[in-house]
């Protein structure tokens, strides 16, 4: 469990978030903690974080969608599934920490 | 490419939507960086929990939103054809992706219920993971439907639709119930979608039932003595409008196929 877990300059992932890609599977996998996740998220970021994952609209039409640049739906998208990330990462750390 | 600049493609990556030749570069960094791929994990295990049993949905005010610039496309789309980014997409990204999807998706997935229903998604699965997605890669259906004759015992209806948005992608030869069938593909943006065709046991007409299954939906129905199992990631109200053009077509054979001399 000792991974040295450094930042890779510009990315825009903290590393922390590929330490442990299959706990964090696992967690992800829990609708309640994806919901409590979801409704944090402002409801633009949500909304084309759903048309790409769920619906499975390209980068075009989603701008076309919702009406904004294709740059603001790939942003909007990777905060998103940035937000979704730590918020399921910090949990599951609360989980082990918890003893579950 | 060094993990920095790996990272900042891989979102555009992992949503299909990177150049051919930034593809190559960055599945080779994945198969060596532990780092670079669990995040892609990351990214994957988002995708497949958020499509598990249909739990999320866009807003309802979106989704008439979506609905109404379906109509506008497919309008557009009738009038002009239909030129798909899908067709330039790598196979490679896509059997790598669907091969984690299908990683995660053993690992979360319910017990095993219909048998046909479990064959049906680890054919669609298994096409897309081993890079096979046809055997004859052609939009002509005059091209795809004699490829059939020959290989099975039944006549497998095949129609270009990309006039309505779905691009005839090709057919495969597949193995479902313990007998040879027929895989008629078709295209929808990046989604490949599998039909799967044989003979039916009775010759009645069935409905069309949709159900759902580790984040696939699987549309089945039976006509003129065939059954048709259809299955993508495409989202259920445009997998319904390919059914029933499927069965509209599907039924009139003769006299859309006859020849003109």
């Amino acid at each position: 469990m000792a991974h040295s877990q450094q930042d890779v300059a510009g990315s825009p992932f903290p590393a922390s978030l590929a330490s442990n890609p299959e706990l964090l599977a696992r967690s992800s996998t829990e609708t309640a903690a994806l919901i409590e996740a979801l409704e944090r998220l402002p409801v633009e970021f949500r909304e084309v974080l759903l048309l790409r994952e769920v619906e499975g609209y390209s980068y075009k039409e989603i701008a076309e969608i919702v009406d904004v640049p294709q740059g603001t739906v790939m942003s909007r998208l990777s905060r998103a599934r940035r937000h979704l990330l730590e918020y399921l990462s910090n949990r599951l750390k609360r989980e082990n920490a918890g003893g579950l | 490419m060094d993990c920095k600049e790996i990272q900042q493609q891989l979102e555009r990556y992992f949503d299909r939507e990177l150049p051919l030749s930034d593809k190559r570069a960055l599945a080779e960094h994945l198969k060596r960086c532990g780092e670079c791929s669990g995040l892609l994990n990351g990214l994957n295990a988002i995708h497949v929990a958020l499509n598990k049993q249909a739990v999320f949905s866009v807003p309802a005010g979106l989704k008439r939103r979506v609905r109404r610039q379906l109509r506008d496309n497919a309008a557009e789309n009738n009038r002009l054809g239909v030129v798909l980014p899908w067709m330039g997409f790598s196979g490679g990204v896509a059997a790598l992706v669907s091969l984690i999807t299908w990683g995660m998706l053993s690992f979360v997935s319910p017990p095993a219920g219909s048998t046909v229903l479990n064959e049906i998604v680890s054919a669609h699965i298994r096409s897309l993971i081993v890079d096979h997605i046809t055997d004859i890669a052609s939009a002509d259906q005059h091209t795809v439907k004699p490829w059939f004759k020959g290989r099975l015992d039944f006549a497998v209806p095949v129609t270009d639709l990309t006039g309505h948005g779905f691009p005839l992608l090709g057919g495969r030869m597949d193995y479902v119930q313990h007998r040879a069938v027929a895989a008629v593909i078709y295209g929808r943006r990046a989604h490949v979608i599998n039909v799967f065709v044989w003979p039916s046991d009775d010759g009645a007409y069935h409905a069309i039932k949709a159900e759902s299954r580790r984040g696939y939906h699987v549309f089945r129905w039976s006509d003129a003595g065939l059954q048709y199992w259809m299955i993508s990631d495409l989202n259920e109200i445009e997998l319904e409008q390919l059914a029933g053009l499927l069965r509209g077509e599907a039924s009139e054979p003769r006299r859309r196929n006859l020849p003109s001399g």
